[in-house]
């Protein structure tokens, strides 16, 4: 680590994405005041206080992984990857949380593995899908991704935690697609999972096999590759609803929980109405900082994690949530520009999983708050209060600016 | 080092771009629809979160009567009550409170229940509490978490007049009623409202308006605090309102019932303000003043001698002969026969095979109308009736104000029955009936049902030659300007009948009391002429009824009264001799009054 390197690592910072992830956690750390002003309770107020002691660590780790050589994730990607997965395995065996196994206990620490899990699947899925012998066009490639992927899936599914599990999937997808992986590889992936979903209703499903069935026409594929999909997808459809419907009641019961986390005995539909109610009544300019009535008497639900926008939405207004998403929407397309111009197809595919991940949880958060998405419990980054997922942000971004580093070597 | 170049294509490149900042339009316009364009419709949703309206009645109209003396007044009363939520946080309290309040912690745990509305709205477990028990209460208040101690205002009866029919009392609004005034928005469940007689029938003059405040409620609905923006609305009290009743007559008349059943209407026929109006036995309107027990409720409704029960206007009863005085009028009207027609009265009537007896075992010997009305002759009516026949005289019965409601200013009357050939016809059958009915219809027994109500009207619409005023209480209310505003009924006068025939009657009711045979005579009034009719209703259930029906010319007042004792025997004989006393007592309290300040009278202040 010469002198002349620091130099080249200090310039090329990338000072835009290092400001706008620091604005959002400023506002996010005002949101959480107000969210946690109330009630007189001590314990919300030490939320408070805790969550910006992660953000330091948080901080500190990000400059720190900054530092590194870029060459050292490149080598310790599989196994960081490797320990996170170990990790992951230990919580499911000895895992604490109420009514789910998430939170591995250190030392009186409470961290949760399946969020550095999502780190660890950008870094070894960038360093496969990099490798110089990958042939894009040979479906045998797709292998070790899916296992690389499916692996943490079935775990964190498991415990049961469908959002996490729907962060990894959605993470794979875009670096496939960087990857320059055939669009046809990518519909194969999709089909299955649209098949089963629309095969419950029928004019929704039939549409379905009509789009199938144009796609295949005009994929120039082989007629054996084309009539395995058509038939592949079209019995998947069929068996679908025969399956659900062998399935014992409390099976179902516990399958439909998994699409809707929430643990409010109103329902999901009273959280999305409270959270719309609050966001509405904020106006164009909010009602001012903790003065949102339905902050503050407790009608938004969950309003320091999964529903902290809601908070910025009634309190700070139209105004200041038009900012911030074009902040997020700034912060995203830069990431994806830096990923376009990355030297070295790591570090692009790096970028471009960091982005689709950050995308995933501020896209399917605020969507759900404002009521456009269902409820399914994923915290928005430097927004919602939690430990392991703020500390995983900021290492995550220490990885991305790492990788935007040392670009003229 | 990083092995492959990072190639990709400026398709896959923009479709991404694209992708990303279109999502990111669609949210930046799903914020724009909720915070901008339907901003007030959630900052409404928002404000129906938190702000419970919490309303409080005005104080409740007073009532006087025709000389200002103060009927219903409003006192005040300390109450308990607790929030249900809080009790079931800490259980003990129900049992400290039943210590306190020396009630059975049982009875403390059923009022909870009837009274319950809500997690976080009081109940109300007891009122009338004494001093003593409140400081108890107060200083313990901090171990008695979710109780509530208030002063609030109930109806206080301060004359000697008991008057419980005619007042009427509050009660909780129930589902129907609340249904009913849903229209006004005027009530919500669990205020006061008049549940009968004329707190009911006035309910519009005497509730005035409610006031509002508003607290701030939290998502469980506990209360925070006031809303700072939303000033609180201040309640109207209700008017005043002003009868035509005189506490002091009342209170002497329903003295007279102490230890009888009956009723008595005492009324002006001009205008017809009533003076006095008994139903006994009555009852004590201040138990359901503040929380009445369930228990005391039914100790009331389950009395044999029907307490609660208004019999003056919704009692029906075989009138006696004091409808004989229809058939009078029927056949004069009619010109059936002149006053002079005489019928031999042998003590019977014979009908077929049937003979009808007079009440005198052998008879009344040969009588003219006169003489028939002022010894209540039953043998002269039974001729007379053949010749009138049912349909003049069932027209002159419901011309006299009988077969339906007086209309007075109360929740409820009875309508009675004057059974016509219509209503015989649907009775016993076209061709079923015969005269027999009849017979007994006109000395007014057998289908004839009449209210002591309609009875005083009746005698009132004779006395003043057919002057038809409904029956009524409410005289004016007091508006917020302080001006009196009389309130009207209709009036009118009957056009069917000649001034020559109630003359005639006249002359056979003023005989009933001053004749030498007359059945009325202790009814008289010194220093007032007197005009009567007794009567002696049989009835299938016990002893005969008492009637007597009377009215009073003294100076430029005329008063008409209707006395019925129930089981009381001969109508001469036990009610009559009320009416005389009552009466006498009124001319006694128009002297006093003479004296004392006649300005106070009710009449010279109202405006019209």
């Amino acid at each position: 680590m010469n002198r002349q390197w620091l130099r080249k690592k200090i310039e090329q910072f990338d000072w835009s994405i290092f400001l706008v992830v620091i604005a959002l956690f400023a506002v996010g750390l005002i949101a959480l005041y107000s969210a946690t002003s109330q009630g007189g309770s001590g314990a919300l107020r030490s939320n408070f206080h805790k969550q910006i002691l992660w953000g330091a660590i948080g901080l500190l780790l990000l400059l720190g992984v900054y530092l590194l050589e870029k060459k050292v994730l490149y080598e310790w990607s599989y196994i960081f990857y490797g320990i996170i997965f170990l990790l992951l395995l230990v919580t499911l065996v000895v895992g604490t949380g109420a009514g789910s196994s998430r939170w591995l206990q250190v030392a009186g620490i409470r961290i949760q593995p399946s969020e550095f899990m999502k780190v660890g699947l950008i870094l070894a899925l960038a360093k496969y899908l990099s490798s110089h012998r990958l042939n894009v066009n040979n479906p045998r490639i797709l292998i070790i991704p899916f296992l690389l992927t499916l692996l943490p899936t079935a775990i964190v599914f498991q415990q049961p935690d469908l959002g996490t599990a729907m962060v990894y999937a959605a993470i794979l997808l875009p670096m496939l697609f960087w990857a320059n992986v055939p669009l046809f590889y990518l519909f194969t992936i999709i089909a299955p999972v649209i098949s089963v979903i629309t095969a419950f209703h029928f004019a929704s499903f039939a549409i379905w096999i009509g789009l199938l069935l144009l796609v295949l026409y005009f994929s120039q594929r082989t007629l054996l590759v084309n009539i395995s999909h058509f038939i592949g997808n079209v019995s998947l459809g069929l068996v679908t609803p025969a399956l659900w419907n062998s399935l014992k009641p409390y099976q179902q019961t516990r399958i439909m929980t998994l699409f809707d986390m929430s643990l409010d005995p109103k329902g999901s539909g009273y959280q999305v109405l409270q959270s719309q109610t609050a966001i509405g009544s904020g106006g164009l300019w909010g009602r001012g900082l903790g003065q949102g009535t339905q902050t503050h008497l407790k009608f938004l639900p969950e309003q320091h994690t999964d529903f902290i926008f809601s908070v910025v939405g009634e309190e700070l207004g139209f105004i200041v949530v038009l900012i911030l998403l074009l902040l997020f929407l700034l912060l995203l397309i830069r990431l994806i520009h830096l990923s376009s111009e990355a030297r070295g197809k790591f570090s692009g595919l790096v970028l471009i999983g960091g982005a689709a991940l950050l995308f995933f949880h501020i896209y399917v958060n605020i969507a759900m708050t404002a009521g456009l998405m269902p409820v399914t419990g994923l915290p928005l980054p430097f927004f919602s209060y939690g430990g392991s997922f703020l500390i995983m942000c900021f290492f995550l971004v220490g990885v991305l600016l790492n990788s935007n580093s040392e670009r003229l070597e | 080092m990083f092995v492959s170049d990072n190639f990709v294509g400026r398709g896959r490149y923009l479709s991404l771009m694209v992708v990303v900042a279109g999502l990111f339009l669609i949210l930046i316009g799903r914020f724009y629809s909720l915070q901008i364009h339907q901003h007030q419709k959630y900052v409404s949703q928002a404000d129906a979160n938190r702000i419970r309206e919490v309303s409080h009645q005005g104080p409740r109209g007073l009532i006087f009567d025709r000389y200002g003396a103060l009927l219903v007044d409003n006192r005040f009363t300390y109450m308990l009550s607790a929030i249900p939520w809080e009790l079931q946080k800490s259980p003990r309290v129900m049992g400290e409170l039943s210590q306190y309040l020396d009630l059975d912690n049982q009875k403390l745990k059923s009022r909870l229940k009837e009274g319950y509305r809500g997690e976080f709205i009081p109940v109300r477990l007891a009122s009338g509490l004494t001093f003593p028990t409140i400081s108890r209460l107060e200083e313990h208040r901090l171990e008695l978490p979710g109780v509530i101690l208030s002063n609030d205002p109930i109806r206080y009866y301060a004359s000697g007049a008991r008057l419980a029919h005619v007042l009427g009392y509050l009660r909780e609004i129930d589902r129907r009623d609340l249904e009913k005034f849903r229209r006004t928005k005027k009530y919500q469940l669990g205020d006061l409202v008049g549940f009968n007689g004329l707190e009911r029938e006035y309910e519009d003059i005497l509730c005035g308006e409610k006031g509002y405040r508003y607290i701030q409620v939290n998502a469980i609905g506990q209360e925070i605090g006031p809303v700072e923006d939303r000033d609180p609305i201040q309640p109207k009290p209700g008017y005043n309102l002003y009868l035509s009743l005189d506490a002091q007559l009342q209170a002497y008349t329903e003295s007279q019932f102490d230890t009888l059943r009956g009723s008595v209407v005492v009324l002006n026929p001009n205008n017809g303000e009533i003076l006095a109006f008994v139903s006994a036995p009555t009852y004590d309107l201040s138990i359901f003043s503040g929380a009445i027990d369930a228990a005391d409720w039914r100790a009331l409704e389950a009395d044999s001698t029907r307490p609660l029960f208004n019999r003056a206007a919704t009692g029906t009863y075989p009138p006696g002969s004091t409808f004989k005085l229809v058939t009078a009028v029927a056949a004069l009207q009619e010109k059936v026969v002149t006053p002079k027609w005489t019928v031999n009265d042998p003590g019977y009537y014979q009908l077929g095979r049937r003979r009808f007896k007079c009440w005198k075992p052998y008879g009344h010997g040969r009588v003219n109308m006169f003489d028939a009305i002022e010894q209540s002759c039953n043998v002269y009516f039974y001729t007379l009736i053949r010749k009138v026949g049912i349909d003049a005289w069932a027209k002159y019965a419901k011309l006299l104000g009988f077969g339906e409601p007086t209309g007075i200013d109360l929740p409820e009357e009875a309508s009675g029955i004057v059974p016509d050939r219509k209503w015989m016809d649907n009775r016993y059958g076209k061709g079923r009936w015969t005269e027999g009915h009849l017979l007994n219809m006109t000395v007014g027994q057998g289908n004839v049902l009449v209210t002591p109500l309609q009875m005083a009207k009746y005698v009132g619409i004779l006395a003043t030659n057919g002057i038809v005023a409904t029956p009524h209480f409410g005289v004016a209310y007091e508006t917020e300007e302080g001006q009196l505003q009389q309130i009207n009924y209709p009036r009118h006068q009957i056009t069917e009948i000649d001034t020559s025939t109630y003359r005639i009657i006249k002359e056979g009711m003023h005989r009933v009391i001053y004749g030498q045979h007359g059945t009325g005579w202790r009814a008289r009034v010194p220093g007032a002429d007197m005009y009567g009719k007794t009567g002696t209703a049989q009835n299938p259930h016990g002893d005969d009824h008492a009637w007597f029906v009377g009215a009073m010319m003294h100076e430029q007042d005329t008063l008409a009264v209707a006395v019925m004792v129930e089981n009381g025997g001969g109508g001469g004989h036990t009610a009559a001799p009320i009416a005389g006393k009552i009466l006498r007592k009124y001319l006694q309290l128009q002297e006093e009054r003479k004296v004392e300040a006649p300005s106070r009278m009710l009449s010279g202040r109202i405006s019209q």
